[in-house]
């Protein structure tokens, strides 16, 4: 699309009004992109080394795990994980990049403060995990399952916090990737296509101007010659 | 205040069951689908889900990457990762910076 304006002085000031607009907004979208860049491959680096960590943990988890599946029998350890030992929860906040609003996640369900001996009705709130000693109380009896199967969960639970840290770090990502995309559409926009063409509409302004000027100049020539021969 | 729910195997889950995780069993696909749409009725902050599953459920999942609940997060295969969570990773970084930095020199 080529921008016509009119040959006339106030249009040219007009248009060069733009290019400076232009140019400001094209400094400024770049410092924003790049920034965004900046803080985009810190978290990405982070990202990759929890998710390897993450993948080795869980792969120890899960070869715990079958261990004491296969010691235990299937209805014992059926009997044992049924009751759903009670939920982590998640507090989620926001916070800001660059005009980019993102979540930050954490555990709250944690602590001392939770009673260690609830009943098993009350499973919202029976999370019974206590730092202290053996870590988190289990919710299942001791006497019919094996250690391994302890080994296991309490495996589990040192991964949950980081698969947490990991959702909102993906999340992250994914949401400043969106945004350094459309930053970077506009830089380039701007800096390939308006910029150009308001300069194109300048110079061709500018010239007709001048052409202007000189016909003007001839002419006046003319005009003085035919006035000095009489 | 929103939970963590857990989708995949019915062995993939239960080990997260007893670590504080909501568990949701899924065997097959029609299965899969059926929890998901249990889960998105629920209040859970966070969604992971095993690499078997977000294959098959991948069309569902997609929408939810842009919204604020459930976060969506790929878990690596009990019995071989096949690298679907890097994957995604590795997309949205050749999107956002128009080239694979991530893996490039390595492999």
């Amino acid at each position: 699309m080529k921008i016509r304006a009119n040959a006339t002085r106030q249009e040219l000031s007009r248009l060069r009004a733009r290019i400076r607009m232009a140019q400001r907004g094209h400094r400024l979208l770049k410092d924003k992109r790049d920034q965004l860049m900046r803080e985009f491959l810190s978290i990405v680096h982070e990202s990759r080394r929890l998710r390897q960590e993450i993948e080795e943990r869980l792969g120890a988890a899960y070869k715990s795990f079958s261990l004491a599946r296969a010691v235990l029998s299937p209805s014992v350890l059926e009997e044992a994980l049924m009751v759903q030992g009670g939920a982590e929860e998640i507090s989620v906040s926001y916070r800001h990049i660059m005009n980019v609003l993102v979540p930050e996640m954490e555990i709250q369900g944690r602590g001392d403060d939770r009673p260690e001996h609830d009943t098993a009705g009350d499973d919202e709130k029976k999370q019974g995990a206590t730092d202290r000693g053996l870590g988190m109380l289990p919710s299942y009896g001791l006497a019919t399952t094996s250690s391994d199967l302890d080994e296991a969960i309490s495996k589990f639970q040192g991964i949950l916090p980081l698969l947490v840290r990991l959702s909102h770090i993906e999340r992250t990502i994914h949401l400043l990737a969106d945004e350094i995309e459309k930053t970077r559409r506009r830089v380039n926009a701007l800096e390939h296509v308006l910029i150009p063409e308001l300069e194109q509409a300048v110079k061709s302004v500018a010239m007709r101007l001048e052409e202007m000027e000189r016909a003007n100049i001839s002419r006046l020539m003319k005009i003085k010659e035919i006035v000095r021969a009489h | 205040m929103p939970k963590v729910a857990v989708l995949g195997q019915r062995d993939a889950v239960l080990g997260f069951k007893a670590s504080g995780a909501v568990a949701f069993p899924a065997n097959n696909p029609d299965e899969a689908q059926e929890q998901l749409d249990a889960i998105l009725q629920g209040d859970y902050a966070i969604l992971l889900v095993t690499e078997e599953i977000a294959e098959v459920l991948e069309k569902d999942l997609e929408p939810l990457y842009d919204m604020p609940k459930p976060v969506v997060t790929i878990l690596p295969d009990a019995r071989k990762p096949r690298g679907v969570g890097m994957e995604l990773l590795r997309k949205r970084v050749e999107r956002a910076v128009g080239a694979d930095i991530l893996f490039k020199g390595e492999e």
